[in-house]
């Protein structure tokens, strides 16, 4: 079965490899409970997923679709977030919803490659900062109020250098 | 006293000093032994005796490990939340004391050989802070005796007492350490009640004052810097309010109900994937930003494994506190360094920590933690049913009576006791109660009387063991090498300096044909050794990477070769003061056999060729 055929939630049809289709474990088991195969004209939904975020995901698919299995124990390897190849770098130069919208896809997908390299790009995004510039980074809203705001400091600020 | 001290005025008219270490208060690892003067940690005390020489001196400070070696042999441990490491990790430290109280302008440290390991000098004031006078990635030097001096930042109190940090990772050898000086301002008075003003106004302090109080004290002359104006220059009353923002929050504005921004659109296990890969000072601050943040960053599922040696200098008893209350699902834990100083972290403190989050703990690293007594121990056998890991490197305040909790465990599979005074018996009984046991470190235990009775143990109830390490433990002899040969699966052996072993009749041969997974073997100065020792290895373990044979006299250039011809996964061989093996056969087979690093240590001053076999 060398192809399959994507629907997006607006309703774009995108024709793939199926082996770069199937580094989603969604679509993976998806296309195995459906029984599809070689020749089949069945159309694979996906409503979670714009057209937009699908064509990026595809494209970061089909560069990555030789790449070796990640093996499961090396649990503290992939804790590295300065491990981004330059490759994934540039692709995910997008601005910040495209961004988190990825993340959402890789989730609703399955792509643990893709997931993880989105969420070490946020980690990224967020070492180093103060809270306040992560708010403004993320346009995010405090809403502590003063007392419980000091509360939390202390709770929180003992690994911070004196 | 070591050291002469040196005044002479500097530009301002102040009184400096220059002193030399008086004495070592602590420290991570030494290359010497307990018994000996030779590379230990107080041969950093005094005067530089070698500098301007250079080459591998035994009057100097060494360290027990450099380059990927350990990182790589069968022994090594997995990282712990590593991503709270620094870009430089600091691999090892020392802990410096000098006569007499200054405000440090320079230190000066005398590498004396496989100089620029060196990556942070602390200061502290000696019962409860540490500050950073400099901090830099590891330097590549050319092979020459250094004098390493770098810009040291100012600091508003006077100290005694350096903290080292090195990393050798990139180093060929081992790094030596010949002397460290300080030299720095007396203050009018000695600065003593100072200190507490500052520490309760540095509590309530958030960090972004920290750049104001800096700059500010920057301007102020070394001459003015008198106890009043720096316990003043650190209060700064007003900066509390600094960081709070809610002010600017309008709750009515029309995105009010989106307060995550970017964020909104996940779900929380996305959120918590993302914080996964953050270190714990993102996590804290992360748990500022706003509630359902802290809901988030707070997630006991983001607190399994925790490391806090990177922050050392930080952890206190309220920090675990703090901690505890996300600890739920504590598995690993990594206090190494932690609690240097006893008003940090008390006994009590660990062992409430420990009843409270303790119960799922299967890792626990306590290397260099000075508040861990006998009770610490009691507490962690009672309560970590599961505990598969335990490091006590250096914990020197731990006995028998402590020990001896341990035999309550029984899922142990790497127990770490190198320097501490763990004694025949207590040994005895874990080991029974760990048929488990996959890693074991008995390195520079000197109160084991017969090592050879714990071999008999290894042998008979350990027989999954994959590491042993007797360095430098003197009472090991052939037959306790023997017993070992009964653990099959034993990948790496260390018996470094086991003088013991000098003699090692059929042992060798034994130890070769029952372990055929050898692939690290470490024998430097077993001085009776000969050829005849090594061939069973070279028969037998096929899979061997790492072979040390420093200062062993009796062994020729024939079986070095054979053993770089036939153990085809070879890449580190240590031939340094083999006496019967040449500079120019060394030099041949590194151009023959370049895929093995092939170790030769020199020393420079001819006089010194005998100091090495000489002082053990």
């Amino acid at each position: 079965m060398p192809n399959i055929k994507l629907q997006s939630c607006d309703n774009e049809v995108f024709t793939i490899d199926y082996e770069v289709a199937k580094c989603s474990t969604t679509i993976k088991t998806m296309v195995d409970d459906l029984g599809l195969e070689e020749g089949d004209d069945e159309v694979v939904p996906l409503p979670n997923v714009n057209s937009s975020i699908l064509r990026k995901v595809i494209q970061w698919a089909t560069y990555h679709k030789d790449d070796p299995a990640v093996p499961e124990e090396e649990e503290n390897k992939e804790k590295r977030t300065d491990d981004i190849s330059s490759w994934d770098s540039d692709f995910l130069k997008v601005d910040q919803g495209t961004l988190f919208e990825l993340i959402l896809a890789a989730n609703y997908l399955d792509i643990k490659g893709l997931l993880d390299v989105t969420c070490k790009t946020v980690a990224n995004m967020i070492k180093g900062k103060t809270p306040e510039e992560i708010r403004k980074t993320f346009n995010i809203k405090n809403d502590f109020t003063p007392e419980e705001e000091e509360q939390i400091r202390r709770e929180n600020e003992w690994c911070e250098d004196k | 006293m070591y050291s002469k001290d040196r005044k002479t005025a500097t530009p301002d008219g102040n009184a400096s000093l220059k002193q030399y270490v008086t004495d070592v208060r602590s420290f991570s690892s030494q290359y010497g032994s307990e018994i000996s003067i030779s590379y230990t940690a107080y041969n950093i005390c005094g005067k530089p005796s070698k500098y301007p020489a250079y080459g591998d001196f035994p009057q100097t400070f060494v360290m027990r490990t450099y380059g990927k070696w350990w990182d790589e042999a069968p022994s090594r441990r997995i990282a712990i939340m590593p991503q709270n490491n620094r870009d430089v990790k600091s691999q090892d430290y020392i802990d410096i004391s000098f006569d007499r109280k200054v405000r440090p302008l320079s230190v000066d440290i005398y590498e004396t050989y496989h100089p620029g390991s060196v990556v942070r000098i602390w200061a502290s004031d000696g019962f409860e802070k540490w500050k950073l006078l400099w901090e830099g990635p590891p330097q590549v030097r050319d092979h020459m005796p250094n004098i390493f001096s770098p810009p040291i930042n100012k600091i508003n109190f006077c100290t005694n007492l350096l903290r080292l940090e090195f990393n050798h990772s990139h180093l060929d050898y081992y790094t030596e350490i010949d002397a460290v000086s300080m030299t720095g301002t007396l203050e009018p008075t000695e600065p003593v009640i100072s200190h507490f003003v500052c520490d309760a106004s540095e509590h309530c302090k958030p960090p972004e004052c920290e750049e104001e109080s800096n700059s500010s004290e920057h301007k102020v002359s070394n001459a003015q810097l008198n106890n009043e104006n720096s316990a003043s220059s650190a209060i700064l009353p007003n900066c509390s309010k600094s960081e709070s923002p809610s002010e600017s929050i309008d709750e009515s504005s029309a995105v009010g109900k989106n307060i995550n921004g970017a964020f909104a659109i996940l779900p929380d296990e996305s959120v918590l994937k993302i914080f996964s890969f953050l270190d714990l000072v993102s996590l804290n601050r992360c748990a500022r930003v706003n509630r359902p943040f802290n809901a988030l960053a707070t997630d006991s599922l983001l607190y399994a494994s925790i490391n806090l040696k990177p922050y050392w200098y930080l952890i206190s008893s309220d920090s675990l506190n703090y901690l505890s209350l996300r600890c739920k699902y504590l598995q690993k834990l990594d206090l190494s360094w932690c609690g240097s100083f006893p008003s940090d972290i008390s006994p009590q403190n660990f062992c409430k920590f420990i009843q409270s989050c303790g119960k799922l703990l299967t890792h626990i690293r306590l290397d260099c933690c000075r508040f861990v007594c006998n009770c610490c121990i009691e507490t962690i056998s009672r309560v970590c049913q599961n505990l598969t890991e335990l490091t006590l490197q250096n914990c020197i305040e731990l006995s028998e009576r402590g020990f001896v909790h341990l035999a309550t465990l029984n899922c142990l599979e790497r127990l770490d006791v190198y320097r501490t005074n763990i004694e025949s018996s207590a040994l005895i009984a874990i080991l029974k109660a760990s048929p488990r046991l996959k890693h074991i470190n008995l390195g520079s235990c000197r109160a084991i009387s017969t090592m050879d009775g714990i071999a008999e143990v290894l042998g008979t109830y350990n027989k999954k063991l994959i590491s042993v390490d007797f360095w430098k433990t003197y009472s090991l002899t052939p037959k306790g090498i023997k017993y070992l040969s009964q653990c099959n699966l034993l990948e790496e052996i260390d018996i470094g300096w086991c003088l013991g072993v000098s003699i090692p009749g059929d042992c060798f041969l034994a130890l070769a044909m029952g372990c055929p997974r050898l692939r690290k073997l470490f024998m430097g100065t077993l001085r009776g050794i000969n050829d005849r020792d090594l061939y069973p290895f070279i028969n037998n373990c096929p899979d061997l990477e790492q072979i040390d044979l420093l200062g062993n006299r009796g062994i020729t250039s024939d079986v070095c070769f054979s053993i770089l011809k036939s153990c085809k996964r070879l890449r580190f061989l240590d031939v340094s003061f083999c006496e019967q093996v040449s500079d120019s056969e060394v030099q041949e087979w590194k151009k023959k056999f370049p895929h093995v690093d092939i170790k030769r240590s020199f020393q420079s001053e001819p006089e010194c060729t005998c100091a090495f076999p000489n002082h053990y």
